[in-house]
């Protein structure tokens, strides 16, 4: 343990402690020395983990003895986070100018690191790739190695989080759901629903097999999307049944719990939000962010479509098919942006897909 | 096999029954039950967003209740315990979509093939609630330390006395406070246990990695270095009858002692 005393400045170096257990029970005999008090502390920590609660406390351990905890290194980037989070210092070579020698020559990259983060969470829709790109080319390679690649795997999960949103797609065959003398509607077909789960689960794992520079916890799986061919329009019988059908637009927010029932075409200005529903037997066309569950050609009419500013449904139906929202897109909150990017959904090859308008 | 039909119930509103319902639940799974979570919430349901299984709900508890579908296809799996079923609520739909005897039947037709039935009851005391307990034959009185909520447990319990079919009921205290305790703030475990007289089957400390796990739609007891989810699961051990020692929530007293503490430290003989 090195404890060198500068200038009314206390280093504490703890750079070999590899659990947060550790590093509080030297940090509280060294706190036991007199020597520590009424000084500026400079904690050097190693690869530990620390989040914001414990590193708080050890702020407080040290306050304890009259003296302030004003800059931290630590390797472990949930560490930096956290001390970030405090307004406790990060240093870097240049604002430590005393005890240079104790400073490890990778601190420089780890402060990169931490920037290049903050970047992406500013922008988690549009990855910023210049900006990290030319900070790593400031770093120095060969002690950057494991930095680079993590750098590499953040930056492609905004990248494919945004694919994931636009082109995944689940196909399910989806019991007649609601009663309906028509026709059209396909027989019952029990448990269909969960043999497609399990083989979407199947088509997720295998996925998460190829692609292996995606970190083990997951947070994106992408689907590989076969290239379809978006064939040329033509109306059928069903599209011009859906022409024909009267429609019916409703002026208001649609809120949880609230139900919109049409047999027609339906046409919503305003937000459809989590936990709402929407039925028609012909389109579904949301002017404001769809994000309850659609349900378009109920009766049966599988070129029925959905279309919305921003398509962010927990679920589409389309006749007796049904898409779900990727568990990899975790959307706390309403997102309430100025860029809409509007989606349409159909059915194509069996499947449900969402096509941007332009795409066609 | 004959499973426990176990309602969750408060009376007052916002003292944890949707969170410890998700808790328990993802506790008992884990140790190798099946275990049914049924949502009787209708129009409020939450459980699916704690349990993160919103989008997967196609039918709910009303569409096996008026035949839409059958039991099975409206059980909703988890994403990553096979053992454990959701049956949500619906909520487009209002209490009086389900009664008394529709949730009795499908609780009798899940006992045969589950362990546990854990029925998440909705607050106050009207036709919802009485619809919730119907099926159970235990129940689990959640509670948190203040007057208005331990008043509404008092209203619960003499509810859950006067019906027969339920056997036994124990008291959860959740969202507990230690340091407002030791201030006189708040009524302490003890207090609770006096004014209800009503054995204890749990004590959960307040966590605040509950609201970060319910955004996230991830019961606590998946987080290993949680107080909560340590807490949850030891009621999940003593639901299936073992004796745990309740957890020693009570902070130490030395500042470095505390801290310590926190690190998982034993303190220095």
């Amino acid at each position: 343990m090195e404890n060198k005393t500068a200038e009314n400045t206390y280093l504490i170096d703890l750079s070999y402690t590899k659990t947060p257990a550790d590093v509080v029970f030297e940090l509280s005999s060294v706190i036991e020395n007199e020597a520590a008090s009424n000084k500026k502390v400079i904690l050097k920590l190693g690869d530990v983990d620390l989040n914001q609660s414990q590193l708080l406390s050890i702020k407080s351990l040290i306050n304890g003895i009259n003296s302030s905890l004003v800059t931290l290194s630590a390797l472990s980037e949930q560490t930096q986070q956290a001390a970030m989070a405090l307004g406790i210092v990060i240093d870097n070579n240049e604002s430590q100018p005393e005890p240079t020698q104790y400073v490890p020559m990778t601190e420089h990259i780890e402060t990169t690191v931490l920037e290049t983060e903050s970047v992406e969470d500013e922008t988690e829709e549009e990855p910023v790739e210049e900006s990290p790109e030319s900070e790593q080319e400031n770093t120095d390679k060969n002690e950057a190695e494991i930095e680079e690649t993590e750098i590499e795997e953040e930056l492609n999960k905004p990248v494919e989080e945004v694919s994931d949103e636009k082109e995944e797609e689940i196909k399910s065959g989806l019991d007649a759901l609601y009663d309906s003398t028509d026709d059209n509607v396909e027989p019952v077909k029990l448990g269909s629903l969960f043999d497609s789960e399990q083989k979407l689960e199947k088509l997720f794992e295998e996925q998460e097999g190829k692609q292996e520079n995606i970190p083990p916890d997951g947070v994106s799986v992408k689907i590989e999307i076969p290239d379809y061919e978006i064939p040329e329009e033509e109306y059928t019988e069903e599209d011009y049944a859906i022409m024909e059908m009267p429609t019916k637009s409703y002026k208001q927010t649609v809120r949880s719990g609230q139900v919109v029932n049409f047999d027609g075409n339906v046409v919503i200005i305003g937000d459809c939000h989590p936990g709402s529903e929407i039925i028609a037997s012909g389109d579904i066309t949301v002017w404001g962010v769809l994000g309850g569950i659609a349900h378009a050609g109920a009766k049966g009419n599988k070129k029925a479509r959905i279309r919305a500013l921003n398509l962010n449904a927990i679920q589409l139906r389309i006749a007796q098919y049904y898409a779900r929202r990727p568990d990899s897109i975790n959307i706390m909150y309403a997102e309430k942006t100025s860029t809409f990017t509007p989606e349409e959904a159909r059915i194509l090859n069996d499947n449900i897909v969402i096509l941007r308008l332009n795409d066609r | 096999m004959t499973g426990r039909v176990i309602v969750i119930t408060s009376g007052k509103g916002g003292v944890g029954k949707t969170t410890t319902s998700a808790n328990i639940g993802t506790a008992l799974a884990k140790s190798g039950s099946k275990v049914v979570l049924i949502d009787t919430d209708i129009g409020l349901r939450n459980l699916d967003l704690l349990l993160g299984l919103e989008n997967r709900i196609v039918y709910t508890l009303v569409d096996v209740v008026e035949e839409r579908c059958k039991l099975k296809q409206a059980l909703v799996k988890d994403k990553k315990n096979p053992n454990l079923c959701l049956l949500a609520a619906a909520q487009t739909r209002d209490k009086t979509a389900v009664t008394a005897e529709q949730l009795k039947e499908i609780c009798e037709e899940l006992q045969e093939d589950y362990d546990f039935i854990l029925v998440d009851c909705p607050a106050g005391i009207e036709h919802g609630f009485q619809t919730a307990i119907s099926g159970a034959s235990e129940a689990i009185v959640v509670t948190t330390p203040e007057m208005s909520a331990v008043r509404d447990a008092d209203r619960i319990i003499g509810l859950l006395e006067a019906k027969e079919e339920i056997k036994s009921y124990k008291l959860l205290i959740n969202r507990v406070r230690p340091n407002l305790i030791k201030a006189n703030d708040m009524m302490s475990v003890d207090d609770v246990v006096d004014i209800l007289s009503c054995n204890l089957i749990g004590i959960i400390p307040e966590d605040t990695g509950i609201i970060t796990s319910t955004n996230r739609g991830e019961p606590i007891v998946n987080d290993e270095n949680s107080m909560a989810g340590k807490a949850y699961k030891n009621v999940a051990l003593r639901i299936q009858g073992e004796e745990v020692p309740f957890l020693d929530i009570d902070e130490p007293h030395g500042f470095i002692d505390k801290i310590k503490k926190f690190f998982g430290i034993k303190a220095k003989a």
